[in-house]
């Protein structure tokens, strides 16, 4: 990567970066791994979706992320699914296990474990 | 005889990071940090070897020695388990576990069991307020600790399963 | 209008992108805040827009954020720096390592916007030792932003140049005060000096230096990018746009979250944290850390801005909120607060160095029972010269538990000294377990838990304590499966 000369050369590339990580065709499994998440076991939950993900063949498809705080501390390990087109879904307590329910669930049958699901609490500013 | 080769090899290495990061005041900081990772504690060799390679009187490296409570001049035990004692921590029930550790190892906090294994220390919050009470034993944070879980965690760092 | 009670400004990326890739922050229009500004507006416009926006700093002091750039603007020097304070220290306070972990490019880019504003060419992040999840995303983000030219030399082909340095914290409180913060950096005690000269006039090196918080730092791209107007009109009239808040204690959904300025703590506690763990009682929150104070059930629908909460003698500080039920004894919690403050005074001046710790002794008194009534006098009044007279922040407002507990709970520190009762059964000296005739069934499991040996009776009979030889250790208690033991 060279360096970015002017305004004009990052907005070319910020519009790469967005086509990149949120074509239509991207789904995101995003791991929150903070300090709180890593103590908690995210580190695990991580690991565990990302084999799960390789063993199903979805490698293309999704992206696994390690992000950070969430901000749903009393219920880490936390993971969200946001599939193109649809409303993303926040989960919390995930454990090793629950995390590849969530993979042949949500990704693979398209079904919301519900019993998993956090409320999302919060709107971002645009 | 073996353990001066390995502070000499220490020493060399405390050399190449001065050199990396300069030797100056502003930099002393960083350099005892380097400084007590490689030595575990800061005594008074380690102390007037920094103050001489940086040309500063020893009374002010000890002045930023003693001010700083990450920095410790006593040699700390194998194994050091810390309570946090942050607010969320301490109303979720810390003191109890701090002083069920001390009832158990025999020692008051901030110092090491005479076999040298164990260090009691506590903490000022990490952060980690969503999993209160917390302790870290060997930098691994345990979250929701209760005082039945001590046990398991002495015997989890005396086997070195992590 | 919309039922969320959260809204997200300075965490808009947090948990949403990977902190350690650099292009994730630009696809969310990352570093095109600084980009604007290099190419449309002069240094004057951005303080100008800033001040607009109504941002105040988020540390705790709530100082404009516009103005106090402008100071170090206005100021003369060979050189000028700009500073990140990451030096979160309030106990139950994480939000700052949370961004820092979660959204490292915001703090680079806001404080490449301050340093241009300013005209300095130099930053540092000083950031807690004890943080070091947040210490390696930093660095990672750091070279990243070299690599692609929104660092270093010439950024954007724009002329402007700005370096990032990180400088470690070694675990001191004091150290969140500014010119304490400068000292350390400098390599000296963390102790702080008079103001002024502040540190707009003489920082670093004694030259202008601007010092600003994380969480008011990653604010500032997204002003930028949204618009001063629209940021100004969230909020109250005098605080504008979000707060973060770390709720922790004795509260369901202990978390991060993030309000517009004006949420009162019932929305916080009851909506978002979903009330108190246990179905208990509320009995107060805890705002500010150290230098704030404890807000009873009273108060829960002010709606909370800098001047309410400290109309209320509580304050912003970082955000740390700490939620406690009826089990909490706020005369325990003074003393844990002062013990923090004793601790962490770096014994400069006499009024925090000394006035403190006889603070803590009567609050230890106290907890054990053995104050008087003239204490409580003497703990007003010497907290009230103590606050007049310290030098720096944490010497002037470490007495503000003692006093917002006095002013709300005064019946709780008179239960202590007068009838020599802790109503909430914490403060051990003060605590007397009994055991229930009607409920015991002589078990004897609380005679084996003892380890006084002072619990007597047979086998299949109701048993009974020994007072005078009673240890208070709870053990007893805690070994009941009959729920026969009372503590009061």
């Amino acid at each position: 990567m060279k360096k970015l000369k002017n305004i004009e050369e990052l907005k070319d590339f910020r519009d790469k970066c967005a086509e990149k990580f949120s074509g239509p065709d991207k789904i995101r499994i995003i791991v929150g791994m903070a300090t709180c998440g890593i103590a908690a076991g995210a580190g695990e939950v991580f690991d565990s979706i990302a084999g799960e993900v390789m063993k199903l063949g979805l490698g293309d498809k999704v992206t696994v992320v390690r992000s950070g705080c969430m901000g749903a501390c009393h219920a880490e390990p936390t993971v969200e699914i946001s599939i193109p087109g649809e409303e993303s879904v926040l989960y919390g307590n995930i454990d090793s296990q629950r995390a590849k329910v969530l993979v042949k669930n949500h990704i693979m049958r398209n079904e919301v474990v519900t019993e998993l699901v956090l409320e999302k609490a919060y709107e971002t500013i645009s | 005889m073996c353990e001066n080769k390995f502070a000499e090899e220490k020493f060399r290495e405390l050399d190449g990071f001065i050199e990396k990061v300069g030797a100056s005041e502003g930099n002393l900081i960083e350099i005892l940090h380097k400084a007590q990772d490689l030595f575990g504690y800061l005594p008074k060799e380690v102390q007037l070897y920094v103050s001489r390679s940086l040309g500063i009187s020893a009374a002010k490296v000890n002045g930023v020695v003693t001010f700083y409570s990450y920095f410790t001049e006593i040699p700390k035990g194998k194994h050091v388990i810390s309570v946090c004692m942050g607010t969320a921590c301490f109303v979720r029930g810390a003191s109890d576990i701090l002083v069920a550790l001390e009832k158990k190892l025999g020692i008051k906090t901030g110092q090491t069991t005479k076999d040298g294994k164990f260090t009691i220390d506590s903490l000022r919050c990490v952060g980690a307020c969503g999993l209160a009470p917390v302790v870290i034993a060997d930098g691994k944070v345990h979250g929701r600790v209760e005082v039945d879980d001590l046990d398991n965690i002495l015997v989890e760092l005396e086997s070195g399963v992590r | 209008m919309s039922t969320k009670k959260q809204l997200r400004i300075a965490l808009k990326n947090c948990g949403v992108i990977d902190p350690e890739n650099i292009e994730e922050y630009i696809a969310r229009d990352g570093y095109m805040a600084i980009a604007n500004i290099l190419t449309e507006m002069t240094p004057e416009d951005v303080i100008e827009e800033l001040k607009k926006s109504g941002l105040r700093g988020r540390g705790g002091g709530g100082f404009p954020t516009g103005l106090k750039l402008e100071f170090a603007r206005k100021n003369k020097g060979k050189k000028k720096y700009i500073i990140c304070n990451a030096d979160e220290g309030d106990p139950g306070a994480f939000m700052d390592r949370s961004i820092l972990e979660g959204d490292p490019h915001s703090i680079l880019e806001a404080m490449v916007i301050c340093g241009y504003a300013v005209g300095a060419g130099n930053g540092y992040i000083y950031i807690r030792a004890e943080y070091p999840l947040a210490i390696e995303r930093l660095k990672i983000a750091i070279k990243q932003a070299y690599k692609y030219g929104l660092l270093g030399k010439n950024i954007l082909g724009s002329g402007f140049s700005f370096d990032i340095e990180l400088k470690y914290g070694a675990g001191a409180f004091v150290c969140g005060e500014e010119t304490a913060l400068i000292n350390s950096i400098e390599g000296n005690r963390g102790e702080p000096h008079f103001k002024p000269p502040y540190p707009a006039e003489k920082g670093l090196w004694d030259m202008p230096t601007t010092v600003n918080n994380v969480e008011t730092l990653a604010n500032v791209p997204a002003i930028f990018n949204m618009g001063a107007e629209k940021f100004a009109s969230i909020g109250t009239k005098t605080s504008k746009g979000t707060k973060v808040f770390a709720l922790a204690g004795n509260v369901n959904n202990v978390g991060l979250v993030e309000v517009p300025m004006g949420t009162t703590l019932r929305e916080i506690v009851f909506d978002i944290g979903g009330g108190i763990t246990g179905g208990k009682g509320f009995k107060a929150v805890q705002t500010g850390g150290p230098s704030g104070g404890c807000i009873p059930v009273q108060f829960l629908d002010v709606p909370i801005d800098y001047e309410s909460l400290r109309e209320i003698g509580s304050m912003m500080g970082s955000g740390g909120m700490i939620i406690m039920d009826e089990d909490t004894c706020m005369v325990d919690i003074a003393k844990y607060y002062l013990e923090f403050t004793t601790d962490e005074s770096c014994g400069k001046c006499t009024a925090c160095r000394i006035g403190n710790k006889r603070l803590f002794e009567m609050l230890e008194k106290i907890t054990e029972g053995k104050g008087t009534e003239e204490d409580l006098v003497k703990l007003k009044e010497l907290g009230e010269i103590i606050k007049d007279t310290s030098l720096c922040g944490l010497g002037q407002s470490a007495p503000n538990p003692v006093l917002s507990t006095m002013k709300y709970f005064y019946n709780e520190y008179e239960a202590h000294v007068r009838d020599k009762i802790c109503p909430a059964g914490i403060c051990s000296s003060l605590t007397k377990f009994e055991i229930n005739k009607d409920k015991c069934i002589g078990c004897t499991l609380c005679a084996k838990a003892c380890p006084a040996a002072c619990i007597s009776g047979k086998v299949r009979e109701p048993h009974e304590i020994d007072q005078d030889k009673c240890i208070k250790c709870g053990a007893c208690y805690k070994a009941c499966k009959f729920d026969a033991i009372t503590k009061s």
